[in-house]
This record gives C-alpha cells, sequence and structure tokens, in this order.
C-alpha cells in the first residue's frame, strides 16, 4: 500500500532548491516560535523551580509579593512555636526571616540601571533552599557586611565580581561569595545577613516574611490551616510552590505573543507549501497516473503526498530547532511587575519545546500537504497520462 | 491588448497558485505590520502638548518605593511648577483579578488641571471635590462593565491591605487612554490610618522649555536625603516602563527580519516557478522581437502585481485587527494595533520591493537566456 | 478463431466511450463487440483519432466505459470501486506506455520493484521477480542504473519487466515502439513475441506500423470507433 520512502527523499533531493527554499522557510517559522517560547519557559523555569512544597512562605494577607510583606517580630516568635515544623541540624525549628529590599544598580555592558532584589537571610535559609549552592569565594559571616551574588547577577551588574564593594543603603557591603541558584528565580538575587539589612535600611521593626518547613505534606497543610485560624497572628500562607507559580503570570503576555507570532507566520508558511507541494503534484502528473495503473490506490497517492510534505515539513523544523539551539546559553532578564526588580534568567530551549516544535512542523506539513495530495489522487488516471 | 493586460492575464494564469502565493504573503506582511505597529507604539508615546508639559517624579530606586506626602508642598514651590499631584497605583481588584484595569489614586485638587486633555462629564468636577469616595471612569471602561454614574462599587487592594467602596460621580472622554478609574488620594490615605506616603508625584510645568529645570531642581533638592527623586518627562517614564520589559525592540526587530526574509522565500520561489514554466513564452516573445528589457520589466511586473496583491491582503487583515479588542485579549499591556496610514504606505511599498527582488533574479536569469536554449529547457 | 474453445480474457458488448465536449459529445468508441481469448497476440491498428488507446484504456481499468458491457479475466471491470480496481489491476494486467513512463528517481531494478510492493512478497523474494523479469527482457547488467542513463529501448525494456513482474494474465502495450528507432522497436517486439510465445500471456497491442503488426497473431482494426469485422484491412493496408 504504502509508496516507499526512497521515492520521495529522492525527489526531495532531486528538486532540491525547491525544498531548500520550503524547508528554510518551514524552519524559520519553527525557529521563531522555539526561540520566543524557549524566553517563556526560561522565565517560567525560574519561578516554577524556585518552590518547595514543604516550605510555607508567610506573609501579610492580601500582597501580591514579597516585596510587599511584612511580619512582625513578635509574630515570627509566634511561628516558632508551632507544631510540624522540621527541626535543623541544631535541633531548633527550621524557621527562617527573610527581609526583602530592592536596589537599583547599573547593567553591564551599557550602566542602564535596573533594580536588583536583596534578600537577608538567616544561615537556616541554606536548609530550606538547598538547590542554591556557593560556587566561589565562601558563605557570608554573620553579622558582617558580606554579601553573596549569585553568578548570574555579577556577570549581569556592576560591582558584583568576587571581592567587589557595592554600595547600598548607606554602607559598603563585600561580595564574599558567589552562588548557583540552578536556574531558580534566587539567580536574580544576592542574599546577605537579615540582621545586617535591618539596620542598612532601617527596617528594626520587622521582616518581610517567614519561612518555614514542614516535615512532611500533611503537616504542611496542617501547619498552614493553624498559621490562617490563628487570630494572634493575622497572616497568610502559601507553598512556595504556589507562591512562585502565581509569578509566572509575568510570561503570559510573552506566550501570547509567541503563539500569535507562530500561528500568523505558520498560515504564511503553510500557503507556501502548499505552493510547493501543489508544484510537485503538478510535474509528477504522469508519474501519478503511473503508479495508479500499477495498482496504487487513490488513498496510497494521498498518503504518499502528505508524507512528502510533512518530510518537508520536519527537514525544517529540524533545521528551526538548530537554530535556536544556540539560545539555550543566551542569558537574558525582564522586570516582575508583582516585585518591580530583575528577573535573570537563560532561554529554556528544552526537549519539550523542541518536540512541540516538531509537531506544529508535522501539523504546517498536513496542512500545506492535504489538499494537494487529495487533488493528486482525484484526478482521474487518463487525466494524468495526458498532461505532458 | 496592453502590456497591463498580458501582466494581469498572466498572473491569474495559475490562479491557485497566485492567490497561494499573495495569502503567504499577505500574512507574513500582516504580522511585519502588527510587529513594527506594536513596537513603535511602546517606543514613542504620543508626546502631545500637554503630555510635554507633565513631570512624574518618583524615588530613585523604583516604583516600589514610596515618597512621603510632606513633598508635594517643597514641589508646589519649586519655580514653574504650577501644580504638583500626587498619584498612587492602587492595583485595585473589581470582583476577581481577571478584570484587570488601572486604578489610581490622585490628589483631588490638582486632577483637573493636570489632565486638561480629558473631558469629563457635567459636575463631575464639582462631585469629586465635595465627596471623599467619589470615582471618576474612562467611558471605554463604562462601558466594558456596564457602570453608570451614581453606581457604587468597591475595589479590593492587592498592594494595599483594604478594601475601597466607591461612588463614580462623572465619567471621562479620551480617545485613546480612556480605560482607567480616577479616586481621591486622601480616602486611600484615611483608609491606611494616615499612611503619609505616596507612589509618585505629577507635576505640571509652565512652559515646555521650563521642564528641563525642573527635573534638574527636584532632584538635586532631594539629593542625598532618605527619599531621593528620580523625575522624567512623562514619554521618559512611559519607556522606563518598556525598558522594564527587556531588550523588546530586539527581540522584534529580528522577529521582523526573519519575516522579511521568509517573504522573499516564498515569493521567489513562486516567481522562479512560475518563470520556468514560461520559459517557452519568454522564447516566443524574443523570437517576435521583444527585447530583453521589456521581457525583463513582464516579469517583474508580474511578479510586483502578485506581491501587491499580497500586501493588500496584509493591509486588510491589519485594519481589521485594528477594530478587534487587542486590550482584552493582551491584559491591558497593549492598548490597540492600529497601524495607521503611514505604515500601512510603507507596507505597500514594501509588498512591491519584495515582489521585484524575489523576481529579479530568475527574470534576469529567463530574459538573457538565448531562444534556443529556452526551449530546450523545456524539455 | 473465434470458434476456439479456449478461455474469453475479453469480452465487450455493445461497449461506448463517449467524451463529453463541450455541447458536443465525441463518441470515442461506438458500440464495439470484441472478443479476446487467452494465449492470443492482438494487434490493434486503425487510424489517428479511431479510439484504440481509449479501448485499451477502458479494458486495463485506467477508464471507464459510457455504457455497454464488458468482462476482462471474468471479472465485471466497469463496476468495481476505484480501490477495488487498483488492485484488480495490479493482479492481472500490466501495462505498457509509449513514452515508457518510468519514475526517473529510481532505479532500473526499483522501478521494477514497484508493483510488487503491494504484494505480501518479501525482499528477497521481490528481488528474486524482478531479477527473473530482468532476465527475460535482458536487463541484468542495468539494474542499477537511473531511467536517463539507459537508451529508449532499454527504458522501453524496464517498462515491460515492470509490466511483467506481477505475473498478469494480461499485457497491454499503447504504441510500444511508437518512440523507438527500427532496431530498437524490432527488440521490443521480439521480447513481447517471447512473452505471448513462451510465457503464455496474453498480448493487446495498439500500433501503426504494419511491421510490428506482424509479430502478433490477429490483427483488428477499428476506425472512427467503429470494430471492422475479423480478417478486413484497415485503410492503411
Ligand atoms: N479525454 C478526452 N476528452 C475528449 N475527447 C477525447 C479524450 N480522449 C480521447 N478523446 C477523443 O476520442 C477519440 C479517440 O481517441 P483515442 O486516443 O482513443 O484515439 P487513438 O486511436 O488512440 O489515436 P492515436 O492513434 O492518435 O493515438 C479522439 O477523437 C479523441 O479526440
Ligand atoms: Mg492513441
Amino acid at each position: 500500500m504504502i509508496i516507499p520512502l526512497q521515492y520521495n527523499l529522492r525527489y526531495l533531493r532531486t528538486r532540491w532548491t525547491g525544498t531548500l527554499i520550503t524547508a528554510v522557510t518551514f524552519g524559520l517559522v519553527v525557529a521563531v516560535f522555539v526561540i520566543v517560547m524557549a524566553l517563556a519557559q526560561g522565565l517560567d523555569r525560574a519561578f516554577v523551580t524556585t518552590g518547595d512544597p514543604l516550605n510555607l512562605l508567610i506573609m501579610r494577607p492580601g500582597v501580591q509579593s514579597e516585596m510587599q510583606s511584612s511580619v512582625s517580630i513578635d509574630r515570627y516568635q509566634i511561628i516558632r512555636t508551632l507544631k510540624g515544623i522540621a527541626t535543623g541540624a541544631d535541633g531548633e525549628p527550621i524557621v527562617a526571616p527573610e527581609v526583602l529590599v530592592v536596589v537599583n544598580k547599573p547593567k553591564l555592558p551599557d550602566g542602564g540601571k535596573s533594580n536588583l532584589q536583596v534578600r537577608g537571610i538567616d544561615l537556616k535559609t541554606l536548609e530550606l533552599r538547598p538547590q542554591v549552592r556557593i560556587v566561589e569565594g565562601r558563605m557570608y559571616e554573620p553579622g558582617l557586611r558580606e554579601v553573596i551574588a549569585s553568578r548570574l547577577v555579577s556577570k549581569r551588574f556592576q560591582g558584583f565580581r568576587l571581592g567587589d564593594t557595592p554600595i547600598f543603603g548607606g554602607g559598603t557591603w563585600t561580595v564574599v561569595g558567589l552562588f548557583d541558584g540552578a536556574g531558580t528565580a534566587y539567580d536574580s538575587e544576592v542574599w546577605c545577613d537579615y540582621e545586617e539589612l535591618q539596620q542598612e535600611f532601617d527596617r528594626r521593626g520587622g521582616y518581610s516574611t517567614v519561612v518555614a518547613r514542614a516535615t512532611d505534606p500533611a503537616a504542611a497543610a496542617a501547619l498552614a490551616r493553624t498559621i490562617d485560624e490563628d487570630p494572634r497572628l493575622k497572616l497568610e500562607v502559601k507553598t512556595e510552590v504556589q507562591y512562585y507559580s502565581e509569578q509566572t503570570e509575568t510570561s503570559r503576555p510573552l506566550k501570547l505573543f509567541g503563539t500569535f507570532l507562530a500561528t500568523v507566520m505558520a498560515i504564511g508558511a503553510c500557503f507556501a507549501g502548499m505552493n510547493t507541494m501543489y508544484g510537485n503534484v503538478a510535474s509528477r502528473a504522469k508519474e501519478i497516473g503511473t503508479l495508479r495503473v500499477l495498482g496504487y490506490t487513490p488513498f496510497s497517492i494521498v498518503l504518499c503526498f502528505v508524507f512528502e510534505s510533512v518530510l518537508l515539513a520536519l527537514i525544517g523544523g529540524i533545521f528551526g530547532c538548530l537554530v535556536s539551539l544556540p539560545m539555550n546559553w543566551v542569558t537574558t532578564g525582564t522586570t516582575n511587575f508583582q516585585t518591580f526588580s530583575e528577573v535573570v534568567f537563560q532561554f529554556a530551549v528544552t526537549p519539550r519545546l523542541m518536540t512541540i516544535a516538531l509537531g506544529f512542523a508535522v501539523v504546517m506539513g498536513v496542512v500545506g500537504g492535504l489538499l494537494p495530495a487529495v487533488s493528486a489522487a482525484r484526478r482521474p488516471i487518463i487525466d494524468c497520462l495526458s498532461k505532458v | 491588448m496592453t502590456y497591463h493586460t498580458f501582466i494581469r492575464k498572466n498572473a491569474l494564469r495559475n490562479k491557485r497558485r497566485t492567490a497561494l502565493t499573495v495569502l503567504s504573503v499577505g500574512f507574513s506582511l500582516f504580522l511585519l505590520i502588527t510587529l513594527q505597529t506594536v513596537l513603535s507604539t511602546l517606543l514613542n508615546p504620543r508626546e502631545t502638548e500637554e503630555s510635554a508639559l507633565r513631570i512624574a517624579v518618583r524615588h530613585s530606586v523604583g516604583l516600589t518605593q514610596m515618597l512621603p506626602i510632606s513633598y508635594q508642598a517643597k514641589l508646589e514651590k519649586v519655580p514653574h511648577v504650577k501644580a504638583a499631584m500626587p498619584m498612587q497605583w492602587f492595583g485595585g481588584q473589581y470582583i476577581e483579578p481577571k478584570n484587570f484595569f488601572a486604578n489610581f489614586s490622585v490628589g483631588h485638587e490638582q486632577f483637573f488641571d493636570m489632565f486638561p486633555e480629558f473631558e469629563f462629564s457635567d459636575g463631575a468636577e464639582d462631585a469629586f471635590m465635595k465627596e471623599r469616595i467619589a470615582a471618576i471612569v474612562g467611558d471605554a471602561l463604562m462601558e466594558k462593565f456596564g457602570w453608570s454614574v451614581g453606581d457604587r462599587i468597591t475595589l479590593l487592594g492587592a498592594i494595599f491591605p483594604v478594601d475601597l467602596e466607591f461612588r463614580i460621580v462623572g465619567s471621562y472622554a479620551h480617545e485613546s487612554n480612556d480605560s482607567a478609574f480616577y479616586f481621591r488620594h486622601d480616602y486611600l490615605e484615611e483608609s491606611m490610618s494616615d499612611w503619609g506616603m505616596v507612589g509618585t508625584y505629577w507635576l505640571m510645568a509652565d512652559s515646555a522649555e521650563a521642564v528641563p529645570g525642573i527635573i534638574d531642581a527636584v532632584d538635586s533638592q532631594f539629593r542625598n536625603t532618605a527619599y531621593e527623586t528620580k523625575s522624567e518627562t512623562e514619554s521618559a517614564f512611559q519607556l522606563t516602563f518598556v525598558s522594564m520589559l527587556g531588550n523588546v525592540q530586539l527581540l522584534i526587530g529580528s522577529i521582523s527580519i526573519v519575516v522579511v526574509f521568509t517573504m522573499l522565500l516564498v515569493a521567489g520561489s513562486t516567481m522562479a516557478m512560475t518563470i520556468r514554466e514560461r520559459l517557452r513564452e519568454v522564447a516566443i516573445l524574443k523570437a517576435i522581437g521583444y527585447p530583453r528589457r521589456v521581457v525583463l520589466g513582464l516579469v517583474l511586473g508580474e511578479a510586483a502585481t502578485v506581491s501587491l496583491m499580497g500586501s493588500v491582503v496584509a493591509c486588510g487583515l491589519s485594519l481589521a485587527l485594528a477594530s478587534t479588542d487587542v486590550a482584552r485579549a493582551t491584559g491591558g499591556f497593549v492598548e490597540k494595533i492600529d497601524p495607521g496610514p503611514v505604515v500601512l504606505a510603507a507596507a505597500l511599498g514594501i509588498g512591491i520591493m519584495i515582489g521585484l527582488v524575489s523576481a529579479l533574479f530568475p527574470a534576469v536569469q529567463a530574459s538573457g537566456m538565448s531562444i534556443n536554449e529556452a526551449m530546450r529547457r523545456l524539455e | 478463431m473465434s470458434e476456439s474453445p479456449k478461455e474469453k480474457v475479453v469480452a465487450a458488448r455493445n461497449l461506448s466511450k463517449i467524451f463529453p465536449h463541450g455541447g458536443e459529445d465525441v463518441v470515442a468508441l461506438d458500440k464495439i463487440d470484441i472478443d479476446i481469448y487467452k494465449g492470443e497476440f492482438v494487434a490493434l491498428m486503425g487510424p489517428s483519432g479511431s479510439g484504440k488507446s481509449t479501448l485499451l484504456h477502458i479494458v486495463a481499468g485506467i477508464d471507464r466505459p459510457t455504457s455497454g458491457e464488458l468482462e476482462v479475466l471474468g471479472d465485471p471491470i466497469a463496476d468495481l470501486s476505484e480501490s477495488q480496481l487498483s488492485t484488480w489491476r495490479n493482479h492481472h494486467v500490466g501495462f505498457v506506455f509509449q513514452s515508457f513512463n518510468l519514475i526517473p528517481v529510481l532505479t532500473a531494478q526499483e522501478n521494477v520493484e514497484m508493483p510488487l510492493l503491494l504484494t505480501s512478497l518479501n525482499k528477497k523474494e521481490r528481488r528474486e521477480h524482478v531479477e527473473t523479469v530482468l532476465r527475460i527482457v535482458g536487463l541484468t547488467d542495468r539494474m542499477t542504473h537511473y531511467p536517463r542513463q539507459l537508451s529508449g529501448g532499454q527504458e522501453q525494456r524496464v517498462a515491460i519487466a515492470r509490466a511483467l513482474v506481477g505475473d498478469p494474465d494480461l499485457i497491454l502495450a499503447d504504441e510500444p515502439t511508437g518512440d523507438l528507432d527500427a532496431h530498437s522497436a524490432e527488440e521490443i517486439m521480439t521480447v513481447l513475441q517471447k512473452l505471448n510465445e513462451d510465457h503464455g500471456k496474453t498480448v493487446i497491442m495498439v500500433t501503426h506500423d504494419p511491421r510490428t503488426a506482424h509479430y502478433s497473431s490477429i490483427t483488428r482494426h477499428l476506425d472512427k470507433g467503429k470494430m471492422l469485422p475479423v480478417g478486413e484491412p484497415g485503410s492503411q493496408e
């Protein structure tokens, strides 16, 4: 039933200019799709991989981001006494206060200013966020004006290399370590001792948020309920996963844009593909007639040409994926409009995205090839044979 | 018969191929128009007589940092400043988050002087001055939610820990910005138990020439205080927002180039296909004495005709998009995608250029071929 | 010879083919009766436009008659659906074109193999069949050549091999020597004769050339869509 693959392949090779042009057209559509979606995915990944389902983020009710939250010290003390919180190596409950401020710093290379998020942490925070690792230098010393910066931040902002002495608030700080946040939102941050940060920014009255680690998922749910209901606290609890997935709103316009782009470009490319395939069909009319005389059914002719078109689109799709692959190593940034600070992230051309893109190419191939293929199969054999 | 009819008949000879090429070029060009329109709307905030006089003052660190309410009196004293108005992004939600619209608290005493281009409904000004919970709403927003003057509505605080109830006392009309919601800052201030802060101040200069001077004066006055300011013109303030998005220009610019290149490929491959099939005719034309120049012209004319038709399709699609509610689909990110006559004319031009450039190579090749060779190529 | 007790391969009664052409109809075949028996080698002759190709196409199940009854190899082929007809062609007839119609991107042996892909034969069996028929047409040394690397006569021999490879009962050839020089034409006719005599294939061949007609056992004449009685010479003879 099925006309062999070599037949299509050799044709595509014989008419290589047409094949190349059409494949490149399909490829460019796929590349644009992949690149824009990789941007959106990189951004999502920065947020989604950040959260840990056992970490509870405790904030002031109604706020959209950690930045706008505040939690007083006495409430932090109450939280520490609650049940269901995991115990750290030192025997203390793993509850860490965090202080968040935003500083405006010049970026590399042009010196345009962007907001940078500085997170004041407790050393316990490291138990809460094991994905963050020091890759160069050392951890800050509590009680000193020392910071550790993410490697991406140190590449993207001026004055955050190891040993640099950035100024923020009133004082001068020293970068003593660089960390790798493993693609999380922390890759856009600078960390330091929370008490130092409180002093520097005159925030002695309280913390921004308090993060607590539950012993297990059931305890996490119970703990969340306890905090929600405790009349002394009047605080809101979210798991980190929940919180960060809410932040992925940021990539919504980008995804919308990518989908719109890809759709409109794909429509254009499908028309072009149809043109090529109609041309292929027309120039092979006599062969189609001959194949039919040899006993091939109309359906196998449809299959043959749709297949050829899909093959063409797949060649394009693979080309498009390869072209966009190097973007994987490109770092870029945008603003999280919920915190008004810069999110640094890498394009994420993931295997899943490439699979989707190739699927997309197949769809373009089918759409572009179906009508020409059907028209080829429906032509009476006699007509095919008489057309030279 | 003229050259025109010849070109037209040729272009329509393989109707399906012509139609597919027209549609392909049309959709790509439509995309190009849309991208360029969005980009230019983002990068060139429209400067009007009024907006040129307005200055935004914010905390030098950023929009999440606040300025003390006490700055108002100081800002009013700066020379050439006619009015200084506190303004705060409230970010309230109406019933649920998806009903997104811009809502701000404003200084009610200065609001009407600050936005002289707004056409307020009758009695709006008086009511806004008298009533603490008064709100003034853009016409488009009124229509969207079916509100009318006198309605009471509540916005749930998302940034601020308060829910506020308002009474709509009037509406305003404006050609592009008519979907915002304004209410009195003193109401917000009071609800926040005398908070004493505000996100931005807007200043009105007495003349456009005075604007740079005011910016300098304000920023230097507050330099090295706990609340340093950053002042900029209204359009610069809007550009700050755009630049926060990331490198939009690079992204859209490179995509546009890819789109143009795709169109060239599509048009080029079709023309090559067409001309290959026409070699016999080219040979006949030359045999009956057509000079190379005319043959070339006929082929190029045909290509330009086809791509011009594509441009017309693109313009049609763009006009259709201009009349749809883009604001809703993009969550208010892009208000409107209205290319305007200049962009459309440019698109027509680009369309013709694409036709000519794409056909040039095959046309030169075909018209330069000897009669014999052209006949033989057919075999 | 019509009195022979042999099996009927083609039986046509009142067979007509009318091509609607604008307002006027072109009558290509006008109420034709014809019987062809197993093992015959029939040459169809007649002036241009007399309906020879049309008849051959209808017998091959490539085109359908407008009216009349037709059985080929005992099957009422006019009543079969398009895909039934495809399978029927594959099993029962081999068609040879005037202009060879080989697929340019496939080699000689691949061209010949095309009809076999529709069968359940495995790769090895297919290869054996292909080699067998290429041996019959005398082209075993050109198996991996592409059509453009072959002469016209060789191309036509590949086409005959392709028609033969499915072991059909009936071989139909429309002016198989029309595009060939005299020497190649002779080669082709020898092959067809061999198929008829040594392999027992029924052959129906359209030709303009009285010399090639001599290879056949029976010559029938068509004129203006009508079949002339057996033995009656056409205008050309
Ligand atoms: N598809 C068609 N549409 C209209 N008329 C047709 C069609 N095919 C054949 N005819 C007409 O039917 C008649 C018979 O044609 P046919 O091809 O059978 O002739 P032929 O005997 O094979 O001629 P030749 O020796 O030139 O090949 C001719 O008058 C031809 O014009
Ligand atoms: Mg004929």
